[in-house]
């Protein structure tokens, strides 16, 4: 029992130093961003609470570095920490939404929403091509109807393919 | 003159057939998204609200704010029905409700039991929506008179003890206030017109847009766990017990009449809590449960499945719901996640959350007809009183199915959906393809949030209170003659200032919280 408690003691003293070190190099980039901002001839100007904000937040991320590195980190409590994470499925996940993303701007709307519907359907372990390929075709067709049909968003041609013409059919527009 | 208001408020909303629709809407999508687990009312708000704020001058300013407004209110209960049938909070407000409601449905009655969170539920929320009712009315009175350096101090002082209270790290808590606010001033500068912090980025020129924010760290992270988990079962593991059949499954009369004065005292707790920016149904829930089961006479029976350690939580959770309104609309501080996203809807509709919503002057045009804000704000409220009857009456009789449904429901096709939804909504918020980049990072960042505890509803709410904050202070500058000295003195321009008094009661809640860890060791110690 005390080995338990004293690992994961250890492990959450480890990722609140992270923690603390991140929350510093946050605010010190968000100072560099403060200072990007012109000085004005006012007592406050624009560049007076980002930089308030940015140096508050080095001192946020400072004091949880000094609790970290004095050992009063305390316990994991459920659901903290990265123990539990799948770093292959956050990816995945992710290059899904990057997908989408990239496919947008290559294909367009309607063919972004099938090639990252069924790359979400695959991240989640579904292996049913017919399933896979007729929900996204039906998704996207909906979609493509309520955003760009209904609700009359901008849809950009894709850099690559143009397939307004018949995306048009479907959005009426 | 109050009951005029509150009969107007009806007339208003009856007249609308949009926005009594969109109640009813509102009414089942909430218990739907609140009886999903690791989805919330918020998540439901952040992908509906482009389509909202897109359609707002088609279906008229009251059916968007209306559904809303509801969603938060039929999401708190939905919670409960996953927190009894299969022992998953839907929401962290019914973490509480799980205690009893679970081991109840084991026994053989999870009737009994969705029907005590029905009846308990309802009950807290129309207790806590006559709070909202009389006490906005009433603070907004004396809160019309503040000033700039009045509101900075509010605003400062809703930011600390928001960040203090909103959960176990006090320093946690600031620091995610404090990226909400940083976040918030990037863009153009609302005095000098100058553009800040947008790394050479067009698109953010104009700032960072609400919707991709909200998508980000509540949608987005969580779509992201759900895929860690990855299980190709069903979502939930039913476990419950036939509702088929008719014995015990009815809260009785009898029952009922024993639960009143404990469903009373558990919506004070609520309505009290609720009052405080930053404290929670969550909160409220765990209160109203440790308190009761204190006071109760059958003690020991608590948490093997008594309708009375339901009716505590449940009472208590959607209490807070009408009262989290009254810091909005007396002060223009969200005490939540839902009123701070109203911000964004009151505004697209001309209104200034804050004491001003009561007059009767200006009338604002809508749905084709000339309002007053005092009557589409009671309209609002009269809104809230009807989604709760709905609510009420599907949850009563339609909970059991509802969560058979989503018991039945596989996680390998319903994320998938959800993210795809999500990624549309962030492009729909202004038609970019940077917004839904910015609804990935901010995917990334919650998720990183929620591991190492820091608060993402903290992070909303600053984010979307700073532009205001820093017109604000940059107002009592142009006025003050003293510099910084006008927020802690008791006068300015020849009247007097409570802009000490917010300061003093927000330092003395961040020196309390800072120190209950300290003072509660000496306790246990002694």
């Amino acid at each position: 029992m005390f080995s338990v408690e004293f690992s994961n003691e250890n492990y959450k003293r480890k990722l609140e130093l992270g923690v603390g070190l991140v929350v510093m190099a946050i605010g010190a980039f968000f100072v560099t961003q403060a200072l990007t901002i012109g000085a004005s001839k006012e007592i406050v100007g624009p560049r007076t609470m980002p930089m308030a904000l940015a140096v508050s937040m080095i001192l946020g991320g400072a004091w949880l570095t000094l609790r970290a590195l004095r050992g009063r980190a305390g316990l994991i409590k459920p659901g903290y920490g990265f123990l539990e994470s799948d770093l292959k499925r956050i990816s995945l996940v992710i290059a899904c939404g990057v997908a989408f993303v990239v496919s947008f701007w290559a294909f367009g709307y309607f063919i972004a929403i099938i090639i990252t519907y069924i790359s979400m359907l695959y991240t989640f372990g579904v292996r049913n091509k017919a399933w896979m390929a007729g929900g996204a075709l039906v998704f996207a067709v909906v979609l493509q109807w309520l955003f760009m049909g209904v609700m009359l968003l901008n849809d950009p041609s894709g850099a690559l393919i143009d397939i307004r013409q018949y995306t048009g059919l479907i959005s009426g527009v | 003159m109050i009951f005029d208001d509150i009969f107007g408020g009806f007339v208003t909303l009856f007249s609308d057939s949009y926005a009594i629709w969109f109640v009813l809407l509102a009414s089942f999508v909430g218990i739907v998204f609140g009886a999903l687990p690791g989805l919330t009312a918020a998540a439901a708000i952040a992908m509906m609200l482009p389509i909202l704020i897109a359609y707002n001058d088609e279906i008229g300013g009251l059916a968007g704010l209306a559904f809303l407004y509801v969603i938060g209110k039929s999401g708190r209960y939905g919670g409960s029905i996953a927190a009894i049938l299969f022992n998953t909070p839907g929401t962290a407000a019914s973490a509480a409700t799980m205690q009893d409601g679970y081991p109840m449905t084991q026994s053989g009655r999870p009737g009994k039991a969705l029907k005590t969170a029905t009846v308990a539920s309802a009950y807290g929320d129309y207790f806590g929506e006559f709070v909202l009712i009389f006490g906005a009315v009433a603070i907004a009175a004396f809160t019309r008179q503040f000033g700039p350096p009045e509101n900075f101090a509010i605003y400062l002082m809703a930011f600390v003890v928001i960040g203090s209270v909103v959960n176990d790290s006090v320093v946690k808590g600031i620091i995610s206030t404090l990226f909400g606010a940083f976040i918030a001033l990037i863009g153009e500068d609302t005095i000098t017109g100058q553009f800040k912090m947008t790394m050479g980025i067009d698109e953010l020129e104009s700032g960072m847009a609400l919707v991709p924010l909200l998508i980000g760290v509540f949608v987005i992270s969580e779509v992201i766990i759900q895929a860690e988990k990855a299980a190709k079962t069903s979502a939930v593991k039913y476990a419950a017990a036939s509702l088929d059949d008719p014995t015990s499954q009815y809260f009785t009369w009898s029952e009922f009449k024993r639960c009143v004065p404990l469903m009373f005292r558990s919506s004070i707790y609520g309505s009290l809590i609720g009052m405080m920016p930053g404290l929670g149904s969550s909160v409220a829930c765990f209160v109203a449960y440790g308190e009761e089961k204190r006071k109760a006479k059958n003690k020991e029976e608590w948490g093997t499945g008594v309708v009375e350690g339901i009716a505590a939580p449940e009472s208590a959770n959607n209490a807070v719901s009408g009262p989290s309104m009254i810091p909005l609309l007396t002060l223009g501080i969200p005490g939540s996640t839902i009123a701070a996203v109203l911000i964004g809807m009151f505004l697209v509709n001309g209104l200034q959350p804050g004491p001003s919503i009561f007059a009767t002057e200006p009338p604002l045009f809508m749905g084709g007809q000339l309002v007053s804000p005092r009557e589409f704000i009671f309209g609002i409220f009269a809104a809230g009183l009807v989604g709760i009857a709905c609510y009420a009456l599907i949850g009563y009789f339609a909970a059991p199915w509802i969560g058979r449904t989503i018991a039945l429901l596989p996680t390998q096709y319903l994320y998938p959906f959800i993210f795809i939804i999500a990624l549309a909504a962030s492009y729909s918020s202004r038609a970019s393809i940077w917004d839904v980049g910015f609804a990935l990072l901010f995917g990334l960042i919650g998720y990183a949030m929620r591991r190492t505890n820091f608060s993402a509803a903290a992070f909303i709410i600053a984010f979307v209170l700073t532009s205001s904050m820093e017109e604000a202070f940059r107002q009592s500058m142009i006025i003050s003659d003293t510099g910084l000295m006008i927020f802690f003195s008791f006068e300015y321009q020849n009247k007097f200032s409570y802009a000490p008094i917010f300061l003093i009661i927000g330092l003395a809640v961040l020196v309390m919280r800072a120190a209950s860890p300290y003072l509660g060791k000496r306790k246990s110690n002694a």
